[in-house]
């Protein structure tokens, strides 16, 4: 985990049952200052939950929230440095835009003249100025979703949470407030958690990412070594297309894959284990010759145009289909050498 | 367009024959005497010190009764609407089932309770017999107001650094008021024109502006019991009208 100063917020083996129903699940990672964190899983996973407990807002059944190396497990949410963006935005219906904004810093009694230049200055960061004195409820998606935002920043927060922030509004608006969050985090400098199930949106926002699958960690990464490296058999599913084959680990760094014996990097296993080969699509080698570099052979299924490559589907001699993506053609039925670098075989567990 | 005018017939029948026409007749019998010559005689009784006097006392009664209702409602019915406070959710029910039960035999029955407490009948009593008649009617609409009202909501308040009491002020109370308002009005009402509950809980000695129009109707005086009764709705329109722009 490194050294426990580096880190704003640390999770520590955090537990959350809900009568006999387990949400989380020894729950543990850490925060750098500044750090854009995004957790991520499907729906019902414990994220909202996760963000919940670090906000103040649910106590957990075990573990700890470490704030800036000081335990906050116990410190209601009015007291923590923390705010957070409401998945439904959760804008007081009686209040204006303003008295919205405001709401935070009349109850840390700031006074009238400094609440008036923040509030102007966080309309101008979200992009809302002039709409002060409209009423909340008639105000579009994105709009309340800003208002949400300005509501929770203008405290000055040190992390700042964000629940499924962007998931109501529409595709096109989505990919603008993805940039504009992250163009709000570099300007205000702070931490900000960011949950989402959304992959894409996780892996093109986030400095690091949290996977969270039925309550527990699954990986916490940055976005390219999840990608490139998934830590187990769940993460290979979970991210990106791949092809996932069940192998034997040899011995002397080589596995028995499709029926054959090749060579791979089989450090973290054993010899005699079982583990999963994890190939990119646009890894997979195909030749219409077979020589030494295509150890397998195979049958071509399908062929289709896909814009900037073709998708190839071949059945292996084993049984198995394999996903590939190349920018030639192959007609059906023509059998086909296959091939994979040892480099793009990548082995996971079924378990961390 | 046509098609809805069908429909609303039935119910422009029902308005004019049980809600106009009456009011029409009712009109009539205070401003016309017995030998049919116009008159604002009846009207202006009103100001006969002794009516005033019971007009004031028993919009007092109201206002008492609804604030009792407020603040005892209120609270049952926050508490009953959070679900997180785990209570469930039918125990409403039996806060609301008072409702379907007459008053006269609510108020039988209070008058039968207050008496094994030996708490004797008079004002102290006809206060406890509103609110204990008139609770269920604050309680229902305080408790759909409040159930609407999303924790999400509460949440955001103690985020921004609210307390709960704070929170509970400045957010719960200001978003329910559509809920208090029609409280108000569901008690308040109905209150001034009450007259049985009265007359049960003290004897006949405390007398509400409702008895008095109950009495002159009953004793053959039905203008002077007509324009009392206009003077009723007046007031009964004038809270709606201040409460309706909540
Ligand atoms: N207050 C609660 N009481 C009981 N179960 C809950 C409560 N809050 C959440 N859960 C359950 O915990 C699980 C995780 O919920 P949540 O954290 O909202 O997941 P996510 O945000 O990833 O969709 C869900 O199955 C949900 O039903
Ligand atoms: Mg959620």
């Amino acid at each position: 985990m490194g050294r426990s100063q580096d880190y704003i917020i640390q999770v520590r083996g955090l537990s959350k049952r809900f009568g006999s129903r387990s949400v989380l699940h020894d729950v543990e990672f850490g925060i750098r200052r500044g750090e854009f964190v995004t957790i991520l899983g499907p729906s019902g996973s414990g994220k909202s939950t996760l963000l919940r407990i670090i906000g103040g807002l649910e106590k957990p059944t075990e573990g700890s929230i470490i704030f800036d190396g000081k335990d906050i497990t116990s410190m209601p949410a009015e007291k923590r440095p923390i705010n957070t963006v409401f998945q439904h935005y959760a804008l007081f219906p009686h209040l204006n835009v303003y008295e919205n904004i405001a709401f935070g810093l009349v109850m840390k009694g700031v006074d009238k003249q400094q609440q008036a230049e923040r509030i102007a200055e966080v309309l101008q960061i979200v992009g809302m100025q002039g709409y002060e004195n409209y009423d909340v409820r008639k105000l579009s998606g994105g709009q309340q979703q800003r208002v949400a935002i300005a509501r929770a920043i203008v405290n000055k927060p040190e992390v700042l949470l964000l629940d499924e922030s962007l998931s109501a509004l529409d595709h096109k608006l989505r990919k603008q407030m993805q940039r504009e969050l992250k163009a709000m985090h570099r300007q205000l400098g702070i931490t900000f958690i960011f949950v989402t199930h959304d992959q894409e949106e996780a892996i093109s926002m986030s400095d690091n990412i949290v996977v969270l699958q039925e309550g527990k960690v699954q990986q916490i990464a940055s976005p390219s070594e999840i990608y490139n490296h998934p830590s187990n058999l769940f993460m290979a599913n979970f991210i990106g297309e791949n092809n996932i084959i069940k192998i034997q680990v040899l011995d002397g760094q080589k596995i028995f894959l499709l029926g054959q014996s090749v060579e791979a990097d089989t450090n973290r296993f054993m010899a005699g284990d079982t583990a999963y080969a994890v190939i990119r699509p646009e890894d997979v080698l195909i030749s219409d010759a077979t020589s030494e570099e295509f150890p397998w052979k195979g049958v071509v299924c399908s062929s289709d145009f896909r814009g900037v490559y073709y998708e190839t589907f071949v059945q292996t001699k084993t049984g198995e289909i394999l996903q590939i993506r190349q920018d030639k053609e192959y007609e059906t039925g023509t059998s086909v050498g296959i091939g994979v670098a040892r480099n793009d075989l990548y082995l996971v567990g079924a378990e961390a | 367009m046509r098609r809805l005018s069908t429909f609303v017939a039935p119910y422009a029948i029902f308005m004019v024959i049980l809600v106009i026409l009456p009011l029409v007749i009712m009109a009539q019998y205070a401003v016309f005497d017995k030998e049919g010559q116009f008159t604002l005689h009846f009207l202006l009784s009103f100001t006969n010190e002794e009516i005033l006097n019971t007009f004031i006392y028993s919009i007092g009664v109201a206002m008492e009764t609804t604030i009792l209702c407020i603040l005892l409602g209120y609270p049952i019915a926050y508490i009953l609407s959070r679900k997180e406070m785990g209570f469930p959710a039918h125990l409403i029910t039996f806060f609301i089932l008072p409702m379907g039960v007459n008053m006269l035999l609510n108020t039988f029955a209070l008058v039968a309770v207050l008496d094994v407490l030996h708490i004797p009948l008079g004002t102290t009593a006809l206060v406890i017999g509103m609110v204990y008649n008139f609770l269920p009617f604050m309680v229902q609409p305080l408790y759909n107001s409040l159930c609407k009202i999303d924790s999400n909501l509460i949440e955001a308040a103690y985020d921004l650094g609210a307390s709960k009491i704070t929170a509970f002020f400045k957010i719960v109370v200001p978003v329910s008021i559509p809920g208090i308002v029609s409280g108000v009005m569901m008690v308040f009402m109905p209150t001034i024109s009450t007259f049985a509950i009265s007359e049960l809980l003290t004897m006949n000695k405390v007398k509400l502006f409702g008895s008095v129009v109950q009495a002159s109707i009953g004793s053959d005086m039905l203008n002077y019991g007509a324009a009392l009764s206009i003077v009723m709705l007046l007031v009964v329109v004038i809270t709606q009208v201040l409460l309706k722009d909540r």
